[in-house]
């Protein structure tokens, strides 16, 4: 079969399953198989399988994945994601206090926090209904939430910048530190944003913020866990103490610990962690599976080589490659959530990147900001529908999609940012090494 | 009947996942210890590195069964919901289908490798510990998730059936 065959129809079985609804695992693994046994007799490619399988697995660098998780459950089962958000807004005293509360307790979370979900739903959770009590407008206090969310993805560790480094085989310390910089520089826009939307619709934010002040014993309760655990994390890595995966595992224990003993985790709520941790790794166990499956096809075939031979010989501009990409996985965003997308698309397409003569380490970020505009874009976006479910009976879907598009415009100003000055990532990895 | 078996099902799924838990747990502690063992006391733990990256191949299937069972794989259902009822059934039947040859596939593959395994000696150069003690769990996790895939299938009902089902038993 030519290689253009076997790319067609192994994207247009994946397509046909993904319509249909089949779990995107399961679409993987289905559109896989048949392709394999074409290439192979049944026992040989169960023994590939076999192979596939183990081989993905024992990996030292992947262990960090379920720790992250772990931790990130951790605290959002914990007090310390809430009593953040209390400190962030009640000891702020400015108008719109709770909404830049919200966007430093998400980035607070996120630096401690690798999932965009976690983060969304457990400064969410609490700070959605305080915001609508304290009269905030719908849109304002949704968008703000769900965009904030997002900034766990960009902000180290993270686990799509966790997956971007094993699919392309780049350092992760280099990867999570590149994020730092862009990282601060949205916090930044989204806390301008929030001011630009006081001064533009006034009757969305407030006066005063009526809230109880939060006591300091609880204050700190919050704000040391996050800073140490935040700088274990850090620290351990940049001093060369630990590798990225070590430096998951030492947090991990630190925030059990921590979330014990000041955090007041019960053990329901460990258990919960325990669940929510297992349950994500039941799904990646088989993404992963299938999609190595997927791309032993695809290589036996060739087909992210001749892609990248084709689109090398059309000699287009570089960045006008990277600008259908970005674009690619913009709309693919609208459809699909982020670890499903990486493993299908990413291995075909980065090499074309790596090709056109673009720093990895750097794409990686744009990649990431990619995925976070993913998150927050209909019909598919994860965040919307996590921020619309915390408070189904006041907020329409319709609310939260609006309240986000000033922040997908932040998103967007960034990756222009990002792409002008590639140092905004390339600093702080350079200084390290 | 079928209600016992899923149940049992469940309740083997819920026990495979605590396993991993737990092993989550030992993998997190254990690489502190080996942290501290090679920083502060200079004598490094020749183990840590290969028995924990051992240990997440059981730890990445043990929660494959319980995803099911809570319906959290993720999936696009936009098509599907715009579609009549009827359709929706047939495609749901399908899409179960798919995922019990799937789970076969993989199933037969992990036990094809654990048989395998009890003459293939240790799982790596460095740890003598036998291949088997990784390959039973896959394979154990693989085939509870095909089962209940399985079981799911054959006692299939459309989600608005089901909760008209449940409303009626409350």
């Amino acid at each position: 079969m030519e290689w253009y065959t076997v790319g067609l129809g192994l994207m247009g079985l994946l397509i046909l399953f993904i319509i249909i609804g089949l779990p995107i695992p399961f679409a993987l693994a289905a559109a896989s198989i048949p392709f394999l046994l074409n290439i192979q007799s049944l026992s040989t490619s169960l023994i590939t399988a076999e192979l596939k399988l183990w081989g993905v697995w024992v990996d030292y660098i992947l262990l960090a994945v379920p720790l992250f998780v772990f931790l990130g459950e951790l605290i959002g089962r914990s007090a310390i994601g809430p009593n953040l958000y209390w400190f962030m807004h009640s000891k702020v005293p400015v108008r719109g206090a709770a909404a830049y509360g919200s966007i430093g307790a998400c980035a607070g979370f996120g630096a401690v926090c690798g999932s965009s979900m976690v983060g969304s739903l457990t400064i969410g959770g609490v700070a959605l209904p305080e915001m609508l009590k304290l009269g905030y407008s719908k849109r304002l206090s949704s968008g703000v939430l769900a965009a904030g969310g997002t900034l766990s993805v960009l902000i180290p560790p993270s686990l799509i910048l966790l997956f971007y480094g094993i699919v392309t085989d780049q350092s992760i310390g280099d990867l999570f530190i590149a994020g730092v910089i862009p990282g601060i520089i949205l916090v930044s826009f989204f806390i301008i944003i929030v001011a630009i939307w006081g001064w533009l619709r006034p009757e969305d934010i407030p006066e005063r913020d009526n809230s109880n002040a939060i006591p300091w014993s609880l204050a700190l309760s919050a704000i040391l866990p996050v800073a140490f655990i935040g700088l274990i994390i850090t620290v351990s890595i940049y001093s060369g103490i630990a590798t990225p995966t070590e430096a998951a595992g030492i947090s991990c224990v630190a925030t059990i610990i921590l979330a014990f003993t000041v955090g007041g985790l019960r053990w329901e709520g460990f258990l919960g962690a325990i669940r929510a941790t297992m349950q994500t790794m039941g799904y990646l166990g088989l993404l992963l599976s299938a999609g190595v499956l997927f791309g032993f096809v695809m290589t036996y075939y060739r087909v992210p080589q001749q892609f990248t031979e084709v689109f090398s010989a059309m000699e287009l501009s570089p960045y006008l490659v990277l600008g259908v990409i970005i674009l690619f996985y913009v709309i693919l965003g609208m459809f699909l959530e982020p670890v499903s997308m990486t493993f299908i698309t990413l291995p075909t397409l980065f090499p074309l990147v790596a090709a056109s003569g673009f720093d990895l380490i750097w794409f990686g970020v744009i990649y990431t900001i990619t995925m976070e505009l993913a998150v927050l874009t209909p019909p598919v976006g994860l965040n919307l529908y996590v921020i619309q479910a915390l408070a189904r009976k006041e907020i329409t879907i319709i609310d939260v999609i609006i309240g986000c598009l000033p922040f997908i415009g932040a998103l967007i100003v960034l990756l222009g940012l990002m792409v002008m000055i590639p140092d905004i990532a390339l600093w702080l990895p350079s200084i390290m090494d | 009947m079928r209600k016992v078996i899923a149940r049992q099902l469940e309740n083997i799924a819920l026990l495979l996942l605590y396993c991993g838990g737990v092993i989550v747990i030992i993998q997190a502690f254990w690489m502190t210890y080996g942290v501290f063992m090679r920083y502060v006391m200079g004598n490094p733990d020749g183990m840590v590195t290969e028995a924990t990256a051992l240990m997440l191949v059981p730890v990445a299937f043990f929660g494959l069964a319980f995803a099911l069972s809570k319906d959290a794989y993720p999936k696009v259902t936009l098509v599907r919901d715009l579609l009549p009822e009827k359709i929706q059934v047939i495609i749901d039947r399908i899409n179960l289908v798919i995922m019990v040859l799937t789970g076969m596939f993989f199933s037969v593959a992990a036990t094809e490798a654990a048989f395998r395994s009890f003459h293939s000696g240790s799982a790596s150069e460095i740890l003598l510990w036998p291949r088997f003690y990784f390959w039973i769990p896959v394979a154990t996790s693989l085939i509870i998730f095909t089962l209940l895939a399985l079981v799911r299938l054959i006692s299939y009902q459309h989600p608005s059936s089901l909760e008209l089902t449940e409303q009626e038993d409350t």
